[in-house]
């Protein structure tokens, strides 16, 4: 067997999405990194929807962002249209979103890739890790050669026995036009590691000039487009609507008459979907009440004229695909130049993983991304972030990089992969924090820079531009708090063109700043700060003095969270042992073994008493 | 070390007259302090707080916090860790004047930061921190389960489980209205924003805060807690009726709580009985007699069974009544009985004698007080006479302490929720208080405290149409 000369600290396996990530952050961490790509040409590759960011996602790709990760930036290099969503809902579920040049967006991470220090980029298909003892030592390609290494981040997607369905036919396919690998799953499954299968699919992309937009509403992009980086200076390319439109009782009547034609309702899909991105055999079994559903078209670059049609994904065989399609207003003439399809992957049941992210079967051995069963790019690429920052720490002998979810999504997210496991592809939606309106979108580099900083992934300078922004956030609001507004003509005339009520005696101007239809434009008119205060800052004062109370109120759950959470159990904890345990409890201890208390909390079925039990035992016979 | 300070109504088994409040933790000689006022030193507390003599018995009052009203005359003992029960520093209240008044005590006791302790959590605390033996490790489990899954027990037993019926239905429109508003915030493209603040106010105020009033004051007005059952059990001496007794105030020794009483002519035992406190009196025995101060005692045992909610009349199982026991069935007979025959395992067939047919007409069990044979039976058949009798008298149900306290946490939240409606913050904020509302229903029912909102939201909203 022969392998390369070089020895690499990190060897990562999949260049998606999770696997750029990886491989950045433990480069500029120090580490020599290689990655490994199927094909070079699909380097961050956008195999469903081209846009970033989202509900929840938009979060996840700020928290990136803060901690040095490039998905914000690439983004906005690559942007034709942004949005923030929920701007009426509450400061803490606003998110960003956009859409994206997909062939732009490979080639301008393709170009970061290459030009990071200690990356050596390179194709080759893994099909096997080198397993030395109860550590893994590097991985072979197809053709048997070998690339040796400290540690191994499997990134490999939907690779993993991926199996394409359009109709009643099956193409072996990682996607459409790419290898699967067969090998890599079967090794996973004889190291013992347990595998199930999910399922998702992707829309058809049609010409654009086939297509009567003349049919579709117009959905332009905010007017004033906020940056999804706060490295990056401005918006380069330019910016394309979307256009939105409904499919009617004809369409459904295609899909529904061919239902036996579809694989996913004659049984030959296993594969668990997700709920939330139902394909359109879904939506017509699901909600037969409907006469029509909602489509976007949006646009896949601007150098091409490949359309992304959302809402119109299905696995049926193309000569149905094409007269559902054509079933549409406005799409009557519409040419589909890739068919929607169905693929079916592997994925590893993620309980079986550390809080790192390392699996605990196999050490040195990483997972992060979609094989743990996730979906979504932002998803994905925040697993790579992390599990490259983690195996970075191990190879240099640095404690473990884990936050806890009250610090950011990111960590929810892989508190819930390795404490719940899922089985169903998960997506992260603010609701699964439970204190987010500590984690908005807006404070994301106040939360993270300085961690990002420690770990050498944040530059001084931005550490410093993010220090001076705190102090004057709190500059700010003490002066607020000690400003007194006098019940002035000026002054009253000024609230009651607000809808706000007159003041009578003196008031505390942070009063007046919390009051409903105010805002930090009060503070400009009413007593102005002598210094210069930016947007930024002003949006976070604004912020903290509105909602003052509730962030004081989740400041006392997160105190009493961490308690719990600071109690850490032994890896080695036998719960076989433990006294007073249901046996289903202990099973599923046995099985996630918590590194916490707290963790231990949020396991499925775990109740107050049984944290109780362990507490006991844990005193008596944990140590 | 604990980070809370806790408190509950500690008093031991089997000591009549006084009841304890007990305060464990970080804050407590704070909190002890501060609802106390010594005799003589109204106006001043803080001064006590600086020089607390630890291990003294400080004699005084407890006012209520509004009005200042004295609520019940005590005695304190400030205990400073480590030589306490728990290693904590730990405050006891000592009042005397039944279960109402000591209500009253641990409401300010909470009022002023103390949590309602957790079950067996006093128990924990001490072996957490080292004050009991590591080899009692699994006692000490056995206790936390017994007590945990007993408070739930209550919650669900109380009237066949009508009170956790009542409250899972309030905590299901506080889900309804959460997956709402998640399902705005986390589906902006799939689910039509819809919310209307009215509509919101008016389901929180009938869906939630009046049911969670009610309760409540069901609590607070409950026949039961103010006046208790009153259960007698009569028969002829020598039946066994003190074992009996002991039987059933024993069981759990755990759930014996003795309030003060004011007579001791009889023997009473109070009794929480899955949830509805019970007075259990032995009267002497009842049989015609000329010794005068026998007779006396028999005297007050027919007023007490005048005034009994409750008669259990004890029979030697598979021996013919006597005359006197057939007298003592007639002077029962218009109230509730259970006809308990005692000593059936002495005999093949219990009911084996040919009993008169208004002895069948009760309900008849039988129990060996010496095997402890055929209490479940019993106690079933006594939950079910105690239900009867509330249906009479109350609403008909009446949560416990453990359940108001949480209750009244859920509607401080809800509250919340009702005002930040009116003044329209947005939703996220409004979220917060409702997530927090979930979680105190969620410890009376011991349903999951965070709920898979998702879960909800996929089933009853078109995702992904």
């Amino acid at each position: 067997m022969a392998f390369y000369r070089k020895k690499y600290d990190i060897i990562v396996v999949g260049a998606g999405h999770a696997g750029c990530e990886a491989a950045l952050s433990a480069a500029r961490m120090g580490c020599s990194v290689l990655l490994l790509a199927i094909d070079l040409d699909k380097v961050a590759a956008m195999p469903c929807s081209p846009s970033i960011g989202g509900m929840a996602k938009g979060q996840l790709v700020k928290e990136i962002d803060a901690l040095g990760g490039e998905m914000a930036k690439i983004s906005d290099k690559t942007a034709i249209q942004y949005r923030t969503l929920n701007t009426k809902k509450g400061p803490a579920v606003h998110s960003s979103r956009t859409q994206n040049d997909k062939i732009r967006y490979h080639l301008a991470m393709k170009a970061v890739l290459e030009r990071q220090p200690n990356l050596d980029l390179k194709q080759a298909m893994v099909e096997k890790l080198v397993i030395e003892g109860s550590g893994v030592s590097g991985v072979l390609d197809q053709t048997g050669f070998g690339f040796q290494s400290r540690t191994v981040i499997i990134a490999t997607g939907t690779f993993l026995s991926g199996l394409i369905h359009i109709g009643m036919n099956k193409i072996k396919a990682g996607r459409a036009g790419e290898f699967a690998s067969y090998e890599l799953p079967a090794q996973l499954k004889k190291l013992g590691f347990q595998i199930g299968r999910m399922k998702t699919g992707t829309p058809p992309r049609l010409n654009r000039k086939s297509i009567d937009f003349s049919r579709f509403s117009i959905q332009e992009g905010d007017p004033e487009p906020k940056l999804f980086s706060s490295f990056s200076k401005e918006i380069t390319l330019p910016q394309i609507p979307s256009y939105i439109g409904h499919t009617n009782q004809n369409s459904i009547r295609i899909v529904h008459d061919n239902l036996h034609r579809s694989p996913l309702f004659s049984g030959v899909i296993k594969g668990v979907a997700a709920r939330y991105c139902p394909s359109f055999e879904d939506k017509v079994v699901r909600f037969p009440e409907r006469n029509s559903h909602q489509i976007i078209l949006e646009h896949e670059g601007i150098d091409t004229d490949e359309i992304y049609a959302s809402g119109l994904g299905n696995s049926l065989p193309l000569e149905i695909q094409i007269e559902f399609v054509r079933s549409v207003e406005g799409l009557e003439e519409a040419e589909i130049m890739r068919p929607a399809y169905a693929i079916e992957y592997d994925y590893v049941n993620p309980v079986q993983l550390r809080p790192t992210l390392e699996t605990k079967l196999i050490s040195n051995l990483f997972m992060a991304g979609q094989i743990n069963g996730t979906s979504g790019y932002e998803e994905a690429a925040a697993q790579g972030l992390w599990a490259g920052i983690n195996a970075a720490c191990r190879v240099q002998n640095r404690e473990a990089f884990i936050l806890d979810r009250s610090q950011a999504y990111m960590a929810v997210l892989i508190d819930d992969l390795v404490t719940r496991g899922t089985n169903e592809p998960y997506r992260m939606f603010t609701s699964r924090a439970e204190y987010r309106l500590m984690l908005r979108e807006d404070n994301a580099d106040l939360r993270l820079s300085e961690i990002g900083f420690h770990l050498g992934l944040v530059s001084p300078e931005m550490w410093k531009d993010v220090q001076e922004r705190k102090e004057q956030i709190n500059m700010e609001i003490s002066r607020i708090k000690s400003t007194v507004i006098k019940p002035e003509q000026k002054a009253n005339a000024y609230l009651e063109n607000c809808g706000s009520k007159s003041i009578h005696t003196g008031v505390h101007l942070d009063q007046l700043l919390k009051r409903a239809g105010l805002d930090y434009e009060s503070v400009r008119v009413l007593a102005e700060s002598p210094e210069i205060i930016t947007p930024r800052v002003a949006r976070q004062v604004e912020i903290e003095i509105k909602y003052e109370g509730y962030i004081k109120k989740q400041l006392r759950e997160i105190e009493k969270f961490r308690h719990l959470e600071k109690i850490k159990l032994p890896q080695e904890f036998d719960y076989d042992s433990v006294y007073g345990l249901s046996n289903e409890l202990k099973e599923k201890l046995s099985k996630v073994r918590p590194a916490s208390l707290g963790q231990a909390s949020r396991i499925e079925g775990i109740t107050p008493a049984a944290i109780s039990v362990l507490m006991v035992s844990l005193k008596a016979f944990g140590k | 070390m604990s980070h809370s300070t806790i408190t509950a109504i500690a008093t031991p088994a089997g000591q009549g007259g006084i009841g304890i409040i007990r305060i464990s933790g970080p804050e407590a000689f704070s909190i002890g302090s501060s609802v106390f006022y010594r005799a003589g030193n109204q106006g001043n507390n803080s001064r006590l707080l600086d020089n607390i003599k630890t291990n003294h018995f400080y004699y005084g009052y407890v006012r209520s916090q509004g009005e200042n009203k004295i609520i019940d005359e005590v005695l304190v003992n400030f205990m400073k860790a480590p030589h306490t029960y728990t290693r904590e520093d730990v405050v006891e209240i000592q009042g005397h004047s039944g279960i109402q008044t000591l209500k009253s005590i641990l409401d300010i006791v909470i009022q002023k930061g103390a949590k309602l302790a957790q079950p067996g959590e006093f128990t924990k605390r001490a072996f957490l921190n080292g004050r009991i033996d590591l080899t009692q490790a699994e006692a000490v489990i056995d206790l936390i389960n017994a007590r945990s899954s007993l408070s739930l027990e209550i919650a669900v037993s109380q009237i066949s489980g009508s009170l956790k019926r009542k409250i899972s239905d309030i905590r299901t429109a506080l889900l309804e209205i959460l997956s709402q508003i998640e399902a705005e915030i986390d589906f902006p493209e799939d689910v039509e924003d819809s919310f209307n603040r009215k509509e919101m106010l008016s389901r929180v105020q009938h869906q939630v805060i009046k049911p969670i009033q009610k309760l409540i004051r069901n609590h607070n007005n409950s026949f039961l807690l103010k006046k208790g059952i009153k259960a007698i059990i009569v028969g002829a001496p020598n039946v066994g009726k003190s074992s009996i007794m002991n039987r059933l105030s024993k069981r759990d020794k755990s759930i014996v709580t003795p309030y003060p009483g004011t007579t001791r002519d009889l023997i009473e035992e109070h009794v929480d009985f899955f949830g509805a406190p019970m007075v259990l009196t032995d009267s002497a025995g009842l049989h015609s007699s000329d010794d005068p101060i026998e007779k006396l005692g028999i005297e007050r045992a027919i007023k007490q069974i005048q005034m009994s909610d409750l008669v259990l009349f004890i029979l030697a199982a598979g021996v013919k009544p006597t005359q006197n026991e057939l007298g003592i069935f007639k002077l029962i007979k218009d109230k509730q009985i259970i006809i308990v025959h005692n000593k059936s395992d002495l005999v093949m067939d219990g009911k084996a004698f040919d009993m008169p047919k208004e002895f069948k007409n009760a309900s008849n069990i039988s129990v060996s007080a010496l095997k402890g044979f055929g209490f479940n039976r019993l106690r079933t058949e006594i939950e079910k006479k105690i239900n009867q009798k509330i249906k009479d008298f109350d609403d008909p149900i009446v949560p416990n302490l453990r359940h108001t306290k949480a209750l009244e946490d859920a509607r401080a939240s809800v509250e919340s929720v009702y005002e930040g409606l009116l003044n329209s913050l947005p939703r996220d904020l409004l979220a917060v208080d409702l997530g927090e509302s979930i979680r105190h229903l969620s410890d009376i029912t011991g349903e999951n405290p965070t709920p898979d909102i998702l879960d909800r939201i996929f089933s009853e909203f078109c995702i992904g149409k």
